[in-house]
């Protein structure tokens, strides 16, 4: 039975229309007042628990900090235990202040409207009066975000999509599915869930803005400092519920399989008690003591959703077994890396002969052997992490300006590329964002505007933060090679 | 889609048998030899040793390389030469490496006398314990366990494999030099079992596991257990 009801951040607030600090955010705020005050390698303080998602601290002996699970199928249960936990905490400190006792995690539901794309306004200002004492400054508030964000600038329509929710798979096929591949541990991501990508990524990236080096600049662009915002964790209870969204609307988590279901993770309760969790603990919110308000958003959600997504976890028409079994093949890549701008940047990928046999292979329904075409942005890196998110289209026309499409494959940003370069990381191999472009080849191809010879693939900037049209972005982007390939 | 060696569907990848057919003969012409009393050839005392520590390469490192090995074979057009090329590379690194410590060796009359067992290898095992505690040990590991984008196309992806194994057979030499030397100093078909083991769970696992210190500590009483017999 739910005990508590996470509520939107924006509607807590235009409950009492002029007075932007509702008990709950003001219950949150002091709360966090009082984490923060306490010792770093208390696991209940603000620091131990930013650290438990990462730091680039040298963690105390014991501590379970640098946990965050990305690039997984494990990053969706590990931040739905991680905000349980830290909810009970702050809610401890609040019940204890004389706060509401029923007080959850809010969260911020920026596909809802231009207006809650931007930020709460209690996290917008630079200062606050708590109980007459004066003007001081607000903790919920912190210039380590891109300053337009603080002003009150939407984010873009294209990072608060909900296109994710449209997944018929929770780790595909189609890849990389709803909520990433099978992993084993991953705090170094590799291939990012469609959620994880939209809007989890790129709200990550634009928030943050640019990072000048680890942590000084943007906080939430890098997730080895992006849990000292506040808002990370409003984001977070977002992430969270639009989860919870696409498995109401019938999207299946993985739960007959041990190796997600069994994997334990490691927190502290709000006594500073070590408690493990599993997947398959939080698989569904029924589990848990809390549950979200229905919006307007989430009902929408569900009527764009594609029916037959019932407990098994697959509406597509191709057969999920026989995906599985194929072995992915490379069919054609781009030559050389490439460096993102500040303009629209375009990358030849040479098809060839056979590629084009193994794409007429994948629109033959006679042949098994491959039923999905994907696009694949590998490797990118960086010297610093960009507050910019780049469309990605294919074989976008010459005059063709970006912003959305029928050419529009995805959306990347280099959210976590650092931690490649992290000399204390386990290794790994090059980031990639994979998409789904089966439909939109086969399209290209029933419409004769497919090229035999080479795709084109252009990367389009959105919303990046101090981007000069055309010219060079902060940190040197780049994207090692382009790829098609099928499975 | 780039499928990672050391996570996620690593049975998507190409299977590549001929490689672990490689590996599988390796420890059949290991361990046959060492039980039919030619262990010597493992060593350094021996013109075709060359030829036998290809043999040890392959059986010992063969397991852990064998996921970056099948990563190559799926993220380029030309496969079978850059796979080819990759493991000649990996060899090439460690047999330099085995060349250049049994030269060293001969000239110094010193540590590790292939198989002597009783006193040098207890030292090459204690230094093995050392070298697993040291920070380089670990800078070594996660370069043995990094690989990057390839190219795709022809001869620029074939240079480009040849070179991966290169860096990854030299990175594995400064992850795992020290444990193919103690294996080679006892002469025991079982302690190189054990390393290969180690350096697959070092290398192939998909979390960081704590392995530095049990590996350390367990070498270390092998290496006491010699020099005290």
């Amino acid at each position: 039975m739910a005990t508590y009801t996470r509520r939107n951040a924006w509607e807590l607030e235009t409950e009492d229309p002029g007075n932007v600090w509702d008990p709950y955010t003001l219950a949150y705020a002091k709360a966090v007042v009082e984490m923060r005050s306490r010792a770093d390698d208390d696991p209940t303080s603000w620091t131990y628990q930013a650290a438990m998602h990462g730091t680039y601290t040298t963690p105390p002996a014991g501590a379970t900090w640098n946990q965050c699970q990305h690039g997984s199928w494990y990053f969706l249960p590990w931040h739905r235990m991680y905000c349980y936990w830290f909810e009970r905490i702050v809610r401890s400190i609040v019940i204890a202040q004389g706060g509401p006792d029923d007080w959850s995690l809010p969260y911020w539901n920026y596909s809802a409207s231009t207006q809650q794309a931007a930020m709460p306004p209690a996290f917008r200002l630079p200062t606050w009066n708590p109980d007459g004492q004066g003007e001081q400054p607000n903790p919920l508030y912190t210039t380590h975000r891109a300053q337009k964000y603080n002003d009150g600038d939407p984010l873009p329509p294209s990072v608060v999509s909900l296109e994710a929710l449209t997944a018929t798979n929770f780790s595909g096929p189609p890849l990389p599915g709803f909520g990433s591949v099978p992993t084993g541990w991953s705090h170094e991501p590799h291939v990012f869930g469609r959620l994880e990508n939209i809007p989890h990524n790129q709200v990550h990236v634009q928030i943050g803005g640019n990072e000048q080096d680890p942590c000084v600049g943007g906080w939430m662009v890098d997730p080895n400092c992006a849990a000292e915002d506040p808002i990370f964790w409003l984001h977070h209870s977002n992430i969270d519920r639009l989860w919870s969204v696409w498995n109401d609307a019938g999207g299946a988590n993985p739960d007959r399989v041990k190796a997600w279901t069994g994997y334990v993770f490691h927190f502290w309760d709000e006594n500073g008690d070590p408690q493990t969790m599993t997947p398959g603990d939080v698989s569904s919110l029924s589990q848990l003591d809390y549950v979200y308000e229905p919006t307007a958003a989430e009902e929408g959600a569900r009527m764009a959703a594609p029916t037959g997504r019932a407990a098994g976890g697959s509406g597509d028409a191709v057969d999920p077994g026989a995906a599985r079994r194929n072995a992915p093949r490379l069919v054609a890549a781009s030559e050389n890396e490439v460096e993102l701008t500040g303009g629209r940047t375009d990358v030849t990928v040479p098809v060839g002969g056979g590629g084009n046999d193994r794409l007429r292979a994948v629109a033959d329904p006679a042949d098994a052997s491959a039923q999905h075409v994907y696009l694949n942005v590998e490797g990118l890196t960086a010297e610093h992490t960009p507050g910019t998110s780049w469309e990605v289209h294919l074989n976008l026309p010459a005059d063709a300006p970006g912003g959305g499409g029928d050419r529009l494959v995805g959306l990347v940003s280099f959210f976590g590329f650092r931690r490649q370069l992290d000399a204390d990381s386990h290794g790994l191999g090059p980031m990639v964002h994979t998409f789904d472009i089966t439909d939109l080849v086969s399209g290209l191809r029933d419409r004769g505007e497919w090229d035999e010879l080479a795709a084109t693939v252009s990367f389009v900037p959105v919303g990046g933060d101090d981007v000069a049209e055309g010219g060079a972005v902060h940190g040197r982007p780049r994207v090692g090679r382009v790829s098609i390939s099928t499975q | 889609m780039t499928v990672l060696p050391w996570r996620g569907p690593v049975r998507r990848l190409p299977p590549l048998p001929w490689v672990v057919a490689a590996i599988v003969v390796a420890w059949v012409v290991l361990a046959g030899a060492y039980a039919a009393g030619y262990g010597g050839w493992f060593g350094h005392e021996r013109a075709g040793s060359v030829v036998a520590w290809q043999v040890m390469t392959v059986a010992m490192m063969g397991p852990s390389c064998l996921p970056v090995a099948r990563y190559v074979a799926a993220n380029t057009l030309v496969p079978g030469p850059a796979v080819a090329l990759f493991l000649g590379g990996y060899l090439a690194a460690w047999t330099a490496f085995l060349g250049a410590f049994a030269l060293a060796d001969l000239a110094a009359h010193a540590v590790a006398e292939p198989g002597s067992g009783g006193a040098g290898a207890g030292v090459a095992l204690a230094l093995a314990a050392g070298w697993q505690l040291t920070p380089y040990k670990r800078t070594f590991l996660r370069a043995c366990r990094t690989v990057d984008v390839l190219p795709a196309h022809g001869a620029r992806a074939r240079r480009a494999a040849g070179r991966l194994g290169l860096g990854q057979g030299a990175a594995c030499v400064g992850s795992c030099g020290a444990l193919m030397l103690a294996a080679m100093a006892t002469g025991s078909v079982a302690f190189m079992a054990a390393f290969a083991v180690l350096a697959w769970l070092e290398k192939a696992a998909g979390r960081p596991l704590p392995l530095a210190r049990p590996s350390a500590a367990v070498l270390v009483a092998a290496a006491l257990a010699y020099v005290l017999a």
